[in-house]
């Protein structure tokens, strides 16, 4: 079992971040990485238990399913169907928590994963191109 | 009616370099600034689960408090009080820290929540938010390398008083200590004038 994990605070309220991130299908919205997504079987992108399916800018095609989802929390859990990248028994947790003192919010994006003989190359690959260029694209658009 | 203080920071030093300093539940009077000494009970370690420390605030309040919890994994600890001069009842507290990976830097969370009496759950919810949870957060960032903030540069000591007593000069029954078994003590006190 191999974890990745990484972190950033952004300069911007909890609530508003939130409102952009919690929807499970605004990836092409905030990432830098993803083309277009949709959810499948037209259910809602807040329904527990719903399927994102989405095509990367490089074209790899990846199908996640949404575990959890807590306002109350301010986080949510998904697991990776289908991707290209071959991991198995892959899920990540997205979280954000209030910095009090300053009105900023801390944001982490950790996941578990199987991938015989390629962790070490996939916690870097996952790590740095997908979890913090997703939250460095986060603090690049609330800085403005 | 249950008080529960969530309040958080970052620190600019690596998560690792903060929990070597955080972990030592002995170690608070060297960097909090309302502890003004503190020892572990019977000389034990201070990492070892169910330790006791029996520290002084600044003002001379003693304090004892267990620790509950110690993860190196999560980089977090909890604990409770088990004897204070205040009614601080069934306090429990745990902090976390985190790393901020992209800059190398430290999420520090401090949860502290406890049953306060009705009348004085104002003060003492001030008194635990400002001078235990905020002081302490301030003091470790200016330690790790922040210049202070204004607000950090109160030096607390003991919960504000009770205001002073107006009324007629009686005889009252007080509890004195709380946490173990409170102490009823006969003595002499003022009485409203209704």
């Amino acid at each position: 079992m191999a974890k990745t994990y990484a972190s950033a605070v952004i300069p911007a309220a909890p609530n508003a971040v939130w409102a952009l991130v919690r929807d499970f299908n605004a990836l092409p919205a905030w990432t830098p990485f993803v083309a277009e997504s949709r959810i499948e079987q037209n259910r809602p992108p807040d329904q527990v238990g719903c399927v994102r399916s989405f095509r990367l800018k490089d074209g790899g095609r990846i199908r996640e399913q949404l575990l959890a989802l807590s306002d109350y929390e301010m986080s949510f859990e998904y697991a990776i169907l289908e991707s290209p990248m071959g991991v198995e028994n892959y899920v990540a947790a997205f979280r954000l928590i209030p910095v009090t003192d300053s009105g900023h919010t801390f944001a982490e994006w950790t996941a578990e994963f199987d991938a015989p003989g390629r962790e070490e190359e996939l916690v870097r690959h996952i790590g740095t191109n997908v979890f913090a260029a997703g939250l460095s694209a986060l603090k690049t658009r609330f800085s403005r | 009616m249950r008080v529960d203080i969530r309040r958080t920071t970052v620190i600019p030093a690596p998560a690792a370099r903060v929990w070597a300093t955080l972990r030592d539940f002995n170690g608070h009077s060297g960097w909090h600034p309302a502890v003004a000494s503190s020892a572990i009970e019977d000389g034990g370690p201070a990492d070892q689960v169910g330790a006791v420390r029996d520290f002084r605030l600044n003002g001379g309040a003693r304090i004892r408090e267990q620790l509950l919890t110690l993860s190196d994994r999560r980089m977090s600890f909890s604990y409770c009080i088990l004897e204070a001069p205040e009614p601080l009842r069934n306090y429990v507290a745990t902090l976390r820290l985190r790393p901020v990976t992209d800059v190398g830097a430290c999420f520090v969370e401090w949860r502290s929540s406890f049953e306060p009496p009705e009348s004085d759950r104002e003060r003492l919810a001030r008194f635990v938010r400002d001078d235990i949870v905020d002081a302490g957060l301030a003091s470790l960032r200016t330690q790790f390398g922040d210049a202070p903030r204004a607000a950090a540069l109160a030096i607390p000591s003991a919960p504000n008083p009770r205001p002073a007593a107006t009324g007629i000069e009686t005889d009252e029954i007080v509890i004195t200590r709380y946490g173990g078994p409170e102490v009823l003590e006969l003595r002499r006190g003022r009485a409203l004038i209704p």
